[in-house]
């Protein structure tokens, strides 16, 4: 394992565009997330309510950094996939297992990546959210820890669109095509299967990967409204879609990556 | 001798073309083999197979008595364009290879020394010719000492220096007991380091020989000899020897074809019994670009 970080280590060196748009990515994130809380909090937060209406409250800012990170997902995907495309772009998948490499060791190179990478948002997430609960002197205590988990289901929602643009790298092996078909199938071809057939929506990897993290002001209003006593409803469907899509993209990834020539 | 090599039936079709076609053979460890072929021959997709990069559809292959794996540094390799990051430098590029090969940087400066790059190790592989490509491509392959070298083409780009260097270190690892597997459209160079020959033609195995081989049993061997009297009375006197096939004149020699077992200990023999004292005696072989010819036509 370490082995194969090394060679991807070096490899990035080889990417320069890499670590300027994760940068850029990062730069997203903090920045939508500082100032987006100066538009939604309602002024008198100091001596907040932690069941009281606004997005940045202390109770529901795990969920709403969560959700805002899932709209900038597509960029965070675009970013990754490309770094991935490159590596058949540069034949470096052959160039590796004609060194010795196993493909499982060549396949799994990226994926590894591809785990820092998000491990490395959701600790993006959390320390954002830390960030703004500090600025705004909120005792850490009164976040609502039911919704520490949402930081999480975002890695899965995020892994559910790569791991659909990483087997459409290996079916074209090129990044701009895959990029150009992962947004038509996202934006276009799935929201017209789910009007189409509308019991399948449920079961639809995209659809159900977007109700992981649902709009926050849906929970706020649901709480204000005393509609229902919010507790964390967890998304136990889509979150069970959300995983069989990923393993069927890797699975299928994998068996192209194994049968075909490189 | 063994076999660090066999193939069985090797096949690989691409939609309706067979590219590849039964193709079996052992190659003797520490053997040179000269893979010859036309363009679309198969050369390529057969390398291709045994570095492990392209799925045979039919038949298999053994390294080392085993499997098709080998293990990182066991086999080097290049096949086809040079594969590098062009971002990065001659020595992490090399570095990358290094890893794999559980090689440290000392052997990297080492190969790159060897393939006559260490005075731009610190360069971007993207600012490279084809030729200093290719030379780092044999590079890498080098590292981690392997047992076997499988080189597609790798005189592609490289100056007659270059190539000359190319055919001493060849020369020079197959005394060491590595087995080098090579292609290349330059016959000559071919013949010059190569022991043994695999000639393809549309995907099929037309030729497997052994260049410089007189013993086989059955075949003619051809000498070209001068002696101490002239070429006309050494033509005259070699008629009556029983193992002539053919003998005629060709400039200040005598090119004579015989039969075995009537091998130059023989032929010398029966000369100096007539009063023949031989002072040139070379064996003749059909040059690589012949047989190449007559195999492909």
């Amino acid at each position: 394992m370490q082995k194969i970080l090394s060679i991807e280590g070096i490899k990035l060196r080889g990417y320069p565009i890499f670590p300027i748009l994760l940068l850029v990515n990062v730069f997203f994130y903090v920045v939508v997330a500082m100032n987006f809380s100066k538009w939604v909090t309602i002024p008198d937060q100091q001596d907040f309510n932690v069941d009281g209406f606004g997005l940045f409250n202390p109770g529901f800012i795990l969920e709403t950094l969560s959700f805002l990170a899932g709209i900038f997902k597509y960029f965070s995907v675009i970013v990754l996939l490309l770094y991935v495309a490159l590596d058949f772009r540069y034949k470096m998948h052959r160039r590796q297992v004609m060194e010795g490499m196993s493909r499982l060791e060549s396949f799994s190179g990226k994926w590894m990546t591809t785990a820092i990478f998000v491990v490395f948002h959701i600790a993006l997430i959390y320390f954002l959210s830390v960030v703004l609960l500090t600025h705004t002197n909120v005792v850490l205590e009164r976040v609502n820890r039911e919704f520490w988990y949402y930081p999480l289901l975002w890695g899965i929602e995020f892994l559910v669109l790569f791991s659909l643009g990483f087997l459409l790298v290996q079916l074209t092996r090129k990044s701009g095509l895959s990029v150009v078909l992962l947004l038509l199938y996202a934006f276009i071809v799935e929201p017209i299967l789910g009007l189409s057939i509308k019991s399948l929506k449920p079961f639809l990897p995209i659809s159900s990967s977007r109700n992981l993290v649902t709009f926050p002001l849906q929970d706020n209003v649901q709480v204000l409204l005393n509609i229902e006593e919010f507790i964390g409803n967890f998304p136990l469907q889509a979150f069970l879609v959300s995983l069989i899509s990923i393993a069927v993209f890797v699975g299928v990834s994998w068996r192209l990556f194994v049968k075909s020539d490189l | 001798m063994e076999n660090i090599l066999q193939t069985d039936a090797l096949s690989k079709k691409y939609g309706n073309i067979w590219a590849l076609q039964k193709v079996s053979l052992n190659v003797p460890t520490g053997s040179v083999l000269g893979v010859l072929g036309p363009n679309g021959s198969g050369k390529t997709t057969f390398l291709g197979i045994l570095l492990g990069i392209i799925h045979p559809t039919e038949g298999n292959f053994s390294w080392f008595n085993g499997g098709e794996k080998f293990l990182p540094g066991e086999v080097g390799g290049i096949l086809e364009a040079p594969i590098f990051l062009p971002k990065l430098t001659a020595m992490q590029n090399l570095k990358m290879s290094a890893v794999i090969k559980n090689a440290d940087e000392a052997e990297c400066r080492r190969v790159l020394q060897q393939v006559g790059l260490d005075h731009v190790a610190d360069v971007n592989a993207g600012n490279f010719s084809l030729g200093m490509k290719q030379r780092l491509a044999l590079g890498s392959a080098l590292l981690g000492n392997p047992k076997v070298l499988v080189l597609d083409e790798p005189l592609n780009g490289i100056d007659p220096e270059g190539i000359f260097e190319l055919r001493n270190l060849i020369k020079r690892l197959a005394l060491e007991g590595v087995t080098v597997i090579i292609s290349s459209h330059i016959l000559d160079e071919i013949e010059k380091v190569c022991t043994h020959l695999a000639i393809f033609k549309k995907g099929q195995l037309v030729d497997f020989s052994v260049l410089n081989d007189t013993e086989k049993s059955g075949d003619a061997v051809r000498y070209q000899v001068a002696a101490n009297v002239s070429i006309a009375d050494l033509h005259k006197t070699m008629k009556d020897w029983p193992f002539l096939i053919h003998a005629e004149i060709q400039e200040d020699f005598l090119h004579v074809e015989v039969q075995l077992p009537g091998d130059a200990v023989a032929l010398n023999t029966f000369l100096f019994n007539k009063g023949i004292v031989l002072k040139h005696l070379v064996p003749l072989r059909d040059g690589v670009e012949k047989l190449f010819i007559e195999k492909t036509r």
